[in-house]
């Protein structure tokens, strides 16, 4: 998720182009576009289609489009395919499920700063607040903050 | 103690599940062209709109776009509540529940989203400002076509502004 500037964490897209017969938007049936579905390498499952306002027909397949321009003689597949754990791993970290990861993950949350909060208090002496500890503590707490006055603020 | 509270979370969550299916029935039946028309009637109101997926935010499903009859008939989801859509809901029959929210688009909204699809133009990149809006194919040709209509609805508006209706999710009634 950190990079997602620089690709799409969610799913991968597979693009082809291929060369479609020139023919006149309105007598194009659905036996047409399901034709012109077989040409491509990809092999897409045809769900259904529409003529937009342009005079392209718009395929809706499997995870994906054909935008089809009869006029110019070409079409164009997209395909967003699931990256395999990375899309289900990103799911539950966003939250978008329902109610009960919420609540096990707000569990797993507090649970977490129980653990962070003793931490600070589980060591003595030299390794402890008094010594090594406080310093750690102090690295700690700079650090998030020195991001947030030069990032956020 | 963790499985304690795991079984309590499970009991309140069925609850919670056979309450909803409860609800499913009720709600006011909308059409996409008619929340598009009469949005305004419905705005902070619960109701159930039906259409094609014909666009889902590729980025993390936080939003899709409903068709109605025609392509200009097009409403916009936010998730809400439902989470997230997904890409291979794309070209499916959605039946949604959420509440009608709107928003007002002025010259100054206009004069922004110009704009940035000029800048975005300037750059080589397909601009999506109007992305927002309608959720349509955002090339450069399409988006000036697409911020020329507004533009004019704002002009032969009464008070220089253009309602946007959108849902925001409650529930995802109906999967295909």
């Amino acid at each position: 998720m950190n990079h997602r500037r620089d690709w799409n964490p969610h799913y991968s897209v597979v693009s082809e182009e291929i060369k479609a017969p020139v023919s006149d938007t309105s007598k194009i049936s659905e036996s047409d576009v399901v034709t012109l579905l077989k040409s491509f390498q990809y092999h897409p499952v045809y769900k259904k289609y529409f003529i937009t306002r342009e005079g392209e027909v718009k395929i809706f397949v499997e995870e994906g489009t054909v935008v089809y321009n009869p006029q110019e003689g070409k079409a164009v597949l997209e395909v967003l395919k699931r990256r395999p754990f990375f899309f289900q791993i990103n799911k539950i970290h966003l939250a978008q499920t329902g109610r009960l990861w919420i609540w096990i993950s707000d569990t797993m949350a507090a649970f977490l700063l129980f653990v962070a909060i003793s931490g600070i208090f589980l060591l003595k002496g030299k390794y402890g607040l008094k010594g090594r500890g406080w310093w750690l503590l102090a690295i700690g707490i700079a650090i998030p903050l020195t991001a947030i006055f030069l990032y956020v603020i | 103690m963790m499985l304690l509270l795991g079984f309590a979370l499970l009991v309140s969550c069925s609850n919670q599940t056979s309450q909803k299916k409860e609800n499913k029935s009720n709600g006011i039946i909308l059409t996409v062209d008619e929340l598009q028309q009469k949005g305004g009637d419905f705005v902070g109101k619960e109701v159930i709109v039906k259409g094609t997926v014909t666009h889902v935010c590729k980025e993390d499903g936080g939003r899709c776009f409903l068709m109605g009859s025609t392509e200009d008939a097009s409403v916009r989801i936010e998730a809400g509540k439902i989470g997230s859509f997904t890409q291979d809901q794309v070209g499916n029959e959605l039946t949604v529940k959420g509440i009608v929210q709107k928003v007002e688009l002025d010259e100054e909204d206009m004069a922004a989203l110009t704009q940035t699809s000029e800048k975005e133009h300037t750059s080589g990149e397909k601009a999506p400002a109007m992305h927002d809006i309608d959720g349509g194919r955002h090339d450069s040709l399409n988006q000036t076509k697409k911020l020329e209509q507004m533009n004019k609805k704002i002009a032969e508006s009464k008070d220089g502004v253009v309602p946007v209706y959108y849902l925001e999710g409650i529930e995802l009634i109906q999967k295909n």
